[in-house]
């Protein structure tokens, strides 16, 4: 099929003046709200014989989402290259176990994302991380927390083997770090004995499906280790330790490394981070975000400590 | 139909706001006896019986069409009680039956030019409580309240209106009451008469700016907003903001309210919204076994 003309199609919605400015994730949806939205009326025009007289209105729509998430795609790759591009690493050097450059790092970095980012859902958890680096929203509050020296500073600095001793440090670990995050939602085929059934079964599960179940779990977990040292064949394994727990639930979460408790954090917020005027009477969108979390901290495994830091510090920097 | 009842609304703004300009002219003008010192201003007395005259006219014929429309549509104790019709009444008829209606006779059929628009009855006590009334015409300033809507909160302006309503109308009440009991006597000296009329138009009009400013703010900040932020969090399903906490009122039912809101309702909803997102993705089918095989190699 000559995907031609509905390239030039997409391509003229996700230009058009009043979605231009959007992150590709909101660009996407957009767009597929509006296919949805106008089906009667693409399905005219699209089975007309100036377009695909022999298609069916649900192959063309389908092919349309597929192209859609293409031409998305290539705008996440092409903001992921930019903003990879930014990134200082110098927290590396303190990794005597990452035998691998900068530029190296750096490359696996674009490539791995970029392959990651063909799937819908890790497409708009890259998009969502992207709009947030591009406001620097995290600068602000690490910036304080090293200022205020309190618990997370110490956390950051000295909890961990590896610490951080600048607040930019800490900051350009945890963008770097979530680069490597958005497999969490992949669906992913698992080999286990099933209880009480004794052979081999093969189960597709997501990661939060792992949740109630250790070996799901531990499998789960080893298939994303698998997956990130592919894609990431020098890693250092202290570094590789720390994005892993960042996947722990809550009973194995006390024991994880606090940049992992840090990092898991940050990474959630992101996913649901929204530029947004503050509304009257309301918390700002980080604020509220967090002042939910604290309260929510066990449900998502947070460390209470961290989230109710955070969210204090929205009150006192006014964030 | 909606744009045309705008535009009479947005008019009648004007045309109230004019009105209230009038008032603190028409003082000004006797107090600097305009008529005699400025050529241009000889006939002013005359312009201002004719132009007050109007406004109660407009004011009166805005009265009776609501009313009329609200009996219509059987809500004429809603409009009198509820949405300030009472005010439309006595900012209108009575000033029309009473002070320009009469004056504007007196110009038109017999050609005198009553200063104040009630110089022709003279000096009967009656009339002179009669000429008292001329302070009805502040109630004008409240009407505002009805033709600018507060887009962002209803009941914030119905409630800052309220305050605005009783401060004024009692404020008018009372200085009608005293000068009618023959407490307090203006005299027949039309000078003192418009500086304690510009006197009062002032406080009236400072009274209503700060309640609208100041009450209003705080109103808004106390009340209305924390209820607007629950309001959306309840009813629109992707708006999840906390309330912004007040130490200073904690105690306050409102904010007890809002507490409870962002530290058990707002994260039970987040919660059930996550739940559902795992349910979701729990339910949609399976990917190809080798759908992370590019990632292996």
């Amino acid at each position: 099929m000559n995907t031609e003309k509905l390239r030039s199609f997409v391509e003229q919605l996700i230009n058009s003046g009043a979605i231009k400015t959007l992150a590709p994730h909101e660009k996407e949806e957009h767009v597929l709200a509006f296919i949805n939205q106008n089906e009667g009326k693409l399905s005219i025009t699209f089975s007309s014989p100036d377009f695909y007289p022999d298609m069916a209105w649900p192959d063309i729509k389908s092919e349309l989402a597929k192209v859609l998430g293409e031409a998305i795609t290539d705008l996440v790759r092409e903001q992921l290259k930019t903003t990879i591009d930014t990134l200082r690493m110098e927290w590396k050097q303190k990794y005597s176990d990452f035998m691998i450059s900068d530029e190296l790092f750096r490359q696996q970095l674009i490539d791995f994302a970029g392959k990651l980012s063909s799937r819908y859902t890790s497409r708009m958890h890259y998009s969502n991380i992207l709009t947030l680096i591009k406001n620097n929203v995290i600068f602000p509050f690490i910036s304080a927390v090293y200022t205020n020296r309190r618990y997370i500073s110490n956390g950051l600095s000295k909890f961990d083997k590896i610490g951080f001793a600048k607040p930019e440090e800490a900051v350009d670990f945890l963008y770097t770090a979530m680069f490597i995050l958005p497999i969490y939602d992949i669906m992913m085929p698992i080999n286990m004995v099933m209880p009480g059934y004794g052979g081999p079964a093969n189960k597709t599960v997501s990661y939060p499906e792992t949740e109630s179940n250790d070996a799901l779990r531990k499998n789960f977990l080893a298939k994303l280790k698998e997956i990130i040292m592919t894609g990431f064949p020098n890693i250092s394994p202290y570094f590789l330790d720390i994005i892993l727990k960042v996947y722990y639930f809550a009973e194995e979460a006390e024991n994880t490394t606090y940049t992992s408790k840090m990092l898991k954090i940050v990474y959630n917020m992101a996913l649901q981070w929204k530029k947004v005027k503050k509304d009257r009477g309301a918390e700002s969108f980080e604020a509220s975000w967090l002042n939910v979390a604290r309260v929510n901290y066990k449900f998502y495994s947070y460390d209470l400590n961290t989230v109710d830091e955070l969210y204090k510090i929205t009150i006192e920097e006014d964030l | 139909m909606k744009t045309l009842g705008k535009i009479i609304d947005n008019t009648l703004l004007v045309i109230i706001l004019l009105s209230i300009v009038q008032i603190i002219t028409d003082d000004f003008a006797v107090i600097g006896s305009w008529s005699a010192t400025y050529n241009w201003a000889k006939d002013w007395d005359l312009w201002m019986i004719i132009v007050g005259f109007a406004f109660d006219v407009i004011f009166t014929l805005e009265f009776i069409s609501r009313a009329i429309n609200a009996l219509a549509h059987k809500r004429f104790v809603t409009y009198f009680f509820y949405e300030r019709g009472w005010i439309d009444l006595l900012a209108s008829a009575p000033l029309l039956g009473l002070l320009s209606g009469p004056a504007f006779y007196e110009y038109a059929f017999n050609g005198v030019i009553a200063i104040k628009g009630n110089r022709f009855v003279g000096n009967l006590k009656v009339i002179k409580a009669i000429r008292v009334s001329r302070i009805l015409r502040l109630l004008r300033i409240l009407k505002i309240f009805g033709k600018i809507e507060n887009v962002m909160s209803k009941m914030s302006q119905h409630h800052v209106s309220s305050v605005s309503a009783l401060v004024v109308t009692c404020s008018v009440a009372v200085f009608m009451f005293l000068t009618s009991i023959g407490f307090v006597d203006l005299g027949e000296n039309p000078i003192i008469e418009a500086r304690v009329s510009l006197t009062f138009t002032f406080v009236a009009i400072a009274n209503v700016l700060m309640i609208s400013l100041l009450y209003g703010r705080h109103f808004a900040q106390n009340i209305s907003d924390p209820i607007y932020v629950m309001k959306r969090g309840m009813i629109e399903d992707d708006y999840n903001f906390t309330v912004k906490s007040k130490k200073p009122y904690k105690d306050e039912e409102i904010f007890q309210l809002a507490e409870a809101y962002n530290t058990l309702w707002l994260p039970m909803k987040v919660r059930i919204q996550s739940m559902r997102q795992k349910k979701r993705a729990a339910q949609a089918p399976g990917q190809p076994q080798d759908d992370y095989s590019d990632l292996l190699g």
